[in-house]
């Protein structure tokens, strides 16, 4: 009997043992933030300015002291902007190297490890995911700082309807990050405004050819052809339109186009004109804005260029670093929770981490405003009022024509 | 009509990858799933050799065919040789694992980012209201130039003959002396040729990523079955015919739909006419009979 009263107890010791070193080393060492990212695939595009900024802001986070006392290290994990590469680039992340928060993720590989992390706690932004998927499920343990694809459907809308056009042509590519916000734009531009649509072709990426597809939507007469593809689907689609001489009829084009390449080939086709209704940097006498410009173009040799998404991958680890700080821990669940409150009023508004942490130090509230937006949050983790522009090709590239605002009289569709 | 020349561009690049395909599969009896990684691999030495080095589109892709010909003689004596003899099974799953390694290679070599072609399209040309591009006229050409070159090999030199003696009776024409290896590594260089053709083909048109011979072997395989494997006018009629149904049904409904297309011809063909559209041993029996 006494032998297995002692036999329990060291069992009982043995496990207390191992899980106070497992809560030892939890809260000891660097505070790790995982960047899952499309560095390669569609999204392999942005990747090399996403990761710079990510960079950016862990070596701020870094250069304010680290978080919580300790240092902060970025641990990078390319998902080939595929679900499949988020889902093992998640278990690389969370099993292997052990990490605290997670930035950097899309909209399909964000569908596709929401349950596991809401599982494993892991509290995470969304900086580049629009999927509507999140207009709704979101504001426990997955915040995002970007506007949905609502939004972006809306604005599509708003600015086709803005230009005058009556009646568009779609071509869309079937994935839930194109055709999410095309089915907002659809609703929206016929159900709202009145207008018409003269063909909604929808098409698998890794086609042969998109010449069939092109030809439905152009020849059917609109005023203007909506265009949402993923990058390796638009440069084919595009050079298809140049080659069968469509530059008459206008583009409305989806964020996911708004890359060089495609720039590059609009530019080359004369007469040609494309928009984008798209989100926007907010660059209008913010701080946060002009103090993250200069280290960015150090840290790549660039400015910052519209719709290279790379400022929304930095404000995501600013907010995730407040907010451990915050929390005064880097429990998931704790960190998930301080999240809105840094992010929203009240508060001394505060601009750079280093603001942030002497005013948390020094026992206030405060209301982090980035540099894309005030990053006010509503209840379910979104935005509150997302900054927009129309966007259009410039001199080879891609530049703002004009800020706008979302008509409050366009409503999500039900 | 203007859908059907869009068919004809797509089914002359499905006619040029299948005659590959089918090739391998009427003289060493096995389907050779690599045969998509070939196509893959063409596309992305054309686009680099174009891209990178700034090469002529012709003289790239000249290189490319004669380049990855050369290797797939290589890829048959390292892999596919040494387990001939124990039958079409070995053989099939043998092919699949070369193009996993294949697959493994293009990640390896050329990384995940897709790559484009500059654009080559060059003008566009009407005639009675239908536009075909220059490009796609080349294809069409290279397509029909290819295929009438390998006719004319195989009916009119000894070495061709030697080919359709294998393709008809293995154990037959090597008893009668034919030199079965040089057939053989022969018709793994016309094999392999075609393959990258249809890989640069695939690319000028598209865009180059790591997926694309993946994306098209299921519609060769069933562009081969369609023609018959035994017969090679069957398969460029065959591919042909998939590609202007796959291409006309986009007036009809939606385009997602193309391969259900492809796949519908392929499953009604299997029940109506199993041996293919065009097939030998239909016509043999019909003669007999």
């Amino acid at each position: 009997m006494v032998k297995r009263v002692l036999i329990a107890l060291l069992a009982v010791g043995l496990v207390a043992a191992a899980a106070c070193s497992g809560d030892t080393a939890e809260e000891e060492g660097p505070v790790k933030l995982g960047f899952l990212n499309g560095q390669s695939g569609d999204y392999g595009p942005w990747g090399h300015w996403a990761l710079a900024a990510a960079e950016v802001a862990v070596e701020e986070l870094n250069a304010g002291g680290g978080v919580l006392g300790r240092d902060v290290e970025l641990i990078v994990e390319d998902n080939g902007s595929t679900p499949e590469g988020a889902v093992s680039g998640f278990a690389e992340l969370t099993e292997v190297d052990g990490i605290h928060a997670l930035g950097g993720i899309e909209s399909d590989g964000m569908i596709a490890i929401f349950d596991t992390v809401h599982e494993l706690q892991i509290p995470t932004i969304c900086s580049t995911c629009g999927t509507t998927e999140l207009d709704n499920t979101g504001g426990d343990m997955v915040f995002r700082i970007i506007p949905s694809d609502t939004d972006n459907g809306i604005v599509g809308a708003q600015v086709a309807r803005d230009e005058g056009y009556r009646s568009v042509a779609m071509l869309v590519e079937l994935s839930e990050g194109t055709e999410s916000p095309a089915n907002v734009f659809k609703a929206v531009f016929t159900e709202q405004m009145g207008g018409s649509i003269t063909e909604d072709v929808r098409f698998n990426a890794g086609e042969t050819t998109y010449a069939a597809q092109v030809a439905q939507a152009f020849e059917s007469g609109p005023d203007a052809v909506y265009i949402a593809a993923g990058f390796e689907t638009g440069v084919p689609l595009l050079n298809e339109w140049q080659r069968r001489g469509y530059q008459d009829i206008p583009l409305i084009l989806t964020t996911d186009l708004l890359s060089p390449e495609i720039a590059e080939i609009i530019s080359g086709v004369e007469g040609a004109s494309a928009i984008v209704g798209a989100t926007a940097y907010d660059t209008e006498n913010n701080p946060a804005w002009d103090a993250y410009v200069p280290r960015f173009e150090e840290k790549i040799g660039d400015p910052p260029e519209i719709a290279f998404y790379d400022a929304w991958q930095y404000d995501q680890y600013i907010v995730l670093g407040l907010a451990m700080v915050k929390a005064g821990t880097t429990d998931g669940a704790a960190v998930a929770a301080a999240i809105p409150e840094i992010a929203n009023p009240p508060g001394v508004e505060v601009f750079t981490y280093a603001q942030g942490l002497a005013e948390l130090e020094a026992g206030n509230e405060i209301d982090y405003h980035g540099t894309t937006s005030n990053m006010n949050l509503n209840s379910v983790g979104n935005l509150l009022s997302p900054v927009m522009a129309v966007i259009h090709v410039q001199d080879g590239d891609w530049a703002v024509r004009e800020n706008i605002e979302l008509d409050p009289t366009l409503v999500k569709p039900s | 009509m203007q859908n059907v020349v869009f068919g004809i561009v797509t089914g002359s690049i499905l006619a040029v990858a299948t005659l590959g395909f089918a090739l391998v599969r009427q003289t060493e009896n096995f389907l050779n799933v690599a045969h998509a990684q070939m196509m893959a691999l063409g596309a992305f030495v054309g686009v680099v050799l174009v891209d990178t080095y700034g090469m002529n589109i012709f003289a790239a892709g000249a290189i490319t065919v004669v380049g990855l010909g050369v290797l797939g003689v290589v890829l048959s004596a390292v892999f596919f040789q040494p387990v001939r003899h124990q039958g079409g099974t070995v053989l099939l799953f043998t092919s699949i694992g070369l193009a996993l390694m294949m697959y493994a290679a293009i990640l390896a070599l050329f990384g995940t980012q897709a790559r484009f072609y500059p654009d080559v399209s060059g003008s566009l040309h009407r005639f009675a209201g239908i536009g075909i591009a220059t490009n796609e006229l080349v294809i069409i050409g290279l397509a029909v130039g290819s295929i009438a070159a390998l006719q004319l090999f195989l009916n009119g030199t000894g070495l061709g003959r030697a080919i359709r003696a294998v393709a008809s009776n293995d154990d037959l024409a090597r008893v009668r002396g034919v030199p079965v290896r040089t057939v053989s590594n022969t018709i793994w260089f016309i094999s392999s040729a075609f393959g990258a053709m249809a890989g640069v083909m695939l690319g000028v048109l598209g865009a180059v990523n790591t997926e694309i011979g993946w994306h098209n072997i299921l519609i060769v395989l069933a562009a081969a079955v369609l023609g018959g494997l035994r017969s090679i006018t069957g398969v460029i009629l065959a591919g042909l015919l998939l590609g202007i149904m796959m291409d006309v049904s986009a007036l009809f409904i939606p385009t997602a739909y193309r391969p259900v297309v492809a796949f519908g011809v392929l499953v009604a063909v299997l029940i109506l006419r199993p041996e293919g559209i065009l097939s030998i041993q239909r016509r043999k029996d019909a003669v007999v009979a």
